[in-house]
């Protein structure tokens, strides 16, 4: 297997057999990572391969520190990519509230919401209105802080905080209905 | 709160999604049709920089030659015997081009020095000039390669790109085999602005050929040409790029679409 710098080098220079280790490699989890922001499997194939196609075109800024470091970069490069497609379509102007939310939700019990298999709680994620859906995406998993999020989808980082909170509100909601119905 | 995040966090990053067997080759195709482009345009933007310096030497040149001739003592009623009268007949074709300088010196003085434009500039840009000569009285038959006032498809290039776009329609066969190119077509402006004779001069695919010639036949009538104010029949050509762009096959629509619905749904509940 080639280093990462060399992979990323191949890839620029249009080494087919280079793109097509990078796609074998990287992919699949990026194609997740899009379809967690957007809630679509197609939309996600686009996006994935709009950031496979950028990292094409950017590998000069990519800067080799330590094993990972590729796939950290672009996984950073592939939430750009989807947060501008998703301000292109703007699904990111106008914020719902939503009407579901339950108040006073009993604490799901963490213990038991291990043993849910990701693909129910990626399910959960993409069930989400779009903007909790980003702001949960960038803040919990992909490790954004609210100043970010705030510059990057146009938001206050109060208003950044506040979705955060019903974001959470809700997928914990259906964290114990989904517990509730596997009978735990 | 922290523990709550890390259940999602711990499970989803890095999470990884099965995607279609056929993806890989799609997304290396789509790379390998982007860097094609891109040599290509780089092709172009070097002939976009480099021609109109040329463009720029010879009209310098021709500046110069036009200085030296005024001091040169021509009776202007000569001259404008030879206006009017620059013509090729097709049969000679570009041989006229190749006429010595002695000769355009001898009978510059208001005559006009023309130069013929490709439509994307690409090859004829600052090609020699062909001065003007004697020819026989005009007929049916004569075309003209050039002349004063070139004919024009009604509103202009640009409306012209915009036909040809609007109208394209690619073969389903050249899609799926990933046929693309230019061809070039040339034609007559007949005297009322009809097309007629239209020939492919450069050729790519036999069916993208055709639909350059449906296309180039089915033109609204063009503005013709005009040799000293008279309507004439004139050559022209024209490249009509036909390009497999990947946007194309994708259903923009359907993303718009839902789009919008979700700005519908959300604008019935409250907003921020």
């Amino acid at each position: 297997m080639r280093t990462e710098q060399e992979l990323a080098r191949l890839c620029t220079a249009g080494d087919r057999e280079a793109q097509g280790e990078l796609y074998a490699q990287y992919a699949s989890r990026l194609y997740a990572l899009c379809y967690r922001y957007v809630a679509d499997r197609e939309e996600a194939q686009d996006l994935m391969h709009d950031a496979m196609i950028k990292a094409m075109d950017s590998f000069k800024s990519f800067i080799y520190s330590g094993d990972g470091s590729l796939y950290a970069w672009l996984r950073r490069l592939t939430v750009n990519v989807v947060i501008d497609r998703l301000r292109q379509m703007s699904k990111l102007r106008l914020v719902p509230l939503d009407q579901t939310m339950e108040t006073g939700n009993p604490e799901a019990d963490e213990d038991a919401a291990d043993d849910i298999p990701a693909q129910v709680l990626m399910d959960m994620v993409a069930a989400l209105p779009s903007v909790r859906r980003t702001v949960f995406n960038m803040y919990c998993i992909d490790g954004f802080n609210h100043k970010d999020i705030a510059a990057a989808i146009g938001i206050t980082e109060k208003g950044s905080a506040s979705i955060l909170a019903k974001a959470r509100a809700q997928l914990k909601s259906q964290v114990n209905d989904y517990l509730k119905r596997t009978g735990r | 709160m922290k523990d709550f995040d890390d259940i999602f966090k711990q499970r989803l990053e890095g999470y990884e999604m099965k995607l279609p067997d056929t993806d890989r080759d799609a997304f290396l195709n789509r790379q390998a049709t982007r860097e094609r482009f891109a040599r290509r345009r780089r092709t172009y933007l070097s002939i976009a920089v480099g021609l109109p310096a040329v463009a720029a030497i010879v009209m310098a040149l021709v500046f110069t030659i036009s200085l030296f001739s005024k001091k040169a003592d021509v009776p202007v009623n000569n001259t404008q015997t030879l206006v009017g009268q620059e013509q090729v007949n097709p049969a000679q074709g570009n041989e006229g081009i190749a006429e010595d300088d002695a000769d355009i010196l001898d009978c510059t003085d208001g005559v006009v020095e023309y130069v013929t434009l490709d439509l994307d500039g690409d090859d004829d840009w600052g090609k020699p000039v062909e001065s003007a000569q004697k020819s026989q009285a005009p007929g049916e038959e004569d075309v003209y390669m050039v002349v004063e006032e070139s004919p024009e498809f009604s509103g202009g290039t640009n409306a012209l790109m915009g036909y040809l776009r609007d109208n394209m329609v690619i073969p389903d066969s050249c899609r799926e085999n990933n046929i693309q190119g230019r061809v070039l077509v040339t034609f007559i402006v007949e005297k009322d602005g009809s097309i007629t004779k239209p020939v492919v001069v450069k050729s790519v695919n036999h069916l993208l050929d055709a639909e350059a010639l449906r296309l180039v036949s089915a033109m609204p009538k063009w503005k013709p040409g005009r040799q000293n104010g008279q309507a004439q029949r004139v050559k022209f050509t024209i490249p009509i790029n036909f390009r497999l762009d990947y946007y194309k096959n994708r259903t923009k629509a359907t993303a718009t679409e839902s789009a919008v619905e979700d700005i519908m749904a959300s604008t019935k509940d409250k907003t921020f």
